[in-house]
């Protein structure tokens, strides 16, 4: 994302962010990528592969998350913690973070899905507060 | 003998143009969405926005027929238009939402009315927002946001009875495009699930 409009305070807890992300995307077996998402669809950070857009992904996640939260209200009142996707290619998984951000997981399908979710969860809370210090700032 | 349809109707439109608002007015269930906080410059015009899609229902009945409306509204903003197409799927007609009090969002409107009707040939109703009684905005609109074939209409979507009347409008028009054997498709087998008039 664009940072000139942050302040330094913020701006620093995004790089903090960028940094937690990049560092579990390359310490974890057969995860290719992660991104921060906004609620409302915007990248914060992202650790990507080339081919894929960050604003696509986040719209996407984004989408998928508002929905996922419909489907966990058929049970009554609640707060989707976590999407997870399977497919022949892979998974996608979507972790709440924070109450205004939702972290997105690429995998490939040999990923060792419990210790993603004990690594993931904790990632997830570490980047809280890049999207808590987003909400504040308008251009 | 009363018939009774169910059709698809997408409700579509640039970002902060009323489609929530509207939907929410005139459903005679409980509406579904999927409202996030905006951020950045989309925060400076409003506190939430629908991220997924939002579900509503309008009943209504005219002579020898009822019918029920599942409507479906889409995010506005281009970054969701992937949901355009997968809610847009199946749709028997469009309803454009287009807020005359925003000059600067009408050439988004004429994108977005472009990209559904490139996609589908259905019915299209434009619904200009803040224009209840004002043709002269209507007709501004109409030159603003050309779309062949659609009706025009002036309306305020907090106004239940306006919504109505818009939607209704673009009922009629899906009725008339409709042939008889393409009608049969939309009768609803069990009269009791449309609650219309026997």
């Amino acid at each position: 994302m664009n940072t000139t409009s942050l302040s330094p305070l913020q701006r620093m807890a995004i790089e903090r962010a960028q940094e937690t992300l990049a560092e579990f995307v390359y310490s974890m077996n057969d995860v290719t990528g992660a991104l921060l998402a906004s609620l409302d669809g915007r990248p914060i950070v992202s650790d990507l592969a080339q081919h894929q857009g960050e604003n696509q992904v986040a719209a996407i996640v984004a989408s998928s998350f508002g929905l996922g939260q419909r489907m966990v209200e058929l049970l009554g009142p609640s707060r989707v913690d976590e999407i997870v996707v399977r497919s022949e290619s892979g998974l996608v998984i979507v972790y709440a973070a924070g109450n205004e951000g939702a972290l997105v997981v690429l995998t490939r399908p040999s990923v060792n899905l419990g210790l993603l979710h004990l690594r993931a969860r904790d990632v997830a809370s570490l980047l809280k507060g890049a999207t808590d210090s987003r909400r504040s700032f308008a251009p | 003998m009363t018939f009774h349809f169910d059709f698809k109707i997408v409700v579509a439109g640039p970002f902060a143009a009323g489609k929530t608002t509207m939907i929410n007015a005139i459903s005679d269930d409980d509406v579904v969405g999927t409202e996030a906080p905006t951020s950045g410059a989309e925060a400076a015009v409003k506190a939430t926005t629908t991220v997924g899609m939002e579900y509503g229902t309008l009943r209504a009945a005219g002579e020898g027929f009822s019918a029920e409306l599942s409507i479906y509204g889409v995010p506005g903003q281009e970054r969701f238009k992937f949901m355009w197409d997968i809610v847009g799927t199946g749709m028997d007609g469009f309803f454009l939402l287009v807020d005359a009090s925003r000059p600067e969002t009408w050439s988004d409107s004429l994108a977005v009315g472009n990209y559904f009707r490139q996609t589908r040939s259905t019915p299209i109703v434009v619904g200009v927002n803040r224009a209840a009684g004002r043709p002269d905005l209507v007709d501004e609109i109409r030159t603003a946001v050309p779309l062949e074939g659609a009706h025009y209409l002036g309306f305020d979507v907090v106004d239940r009875d306006g919504v109505r009347g818009a939607l209704v409008e673009l009922l009629g028009l899906v009725l008339d495009s409709l042939p008889d054997e393409a009608l049969e498709h939309h009768l609803v087998a069990d009269a009791a699930a449309v609650g219309g008039p026997e």
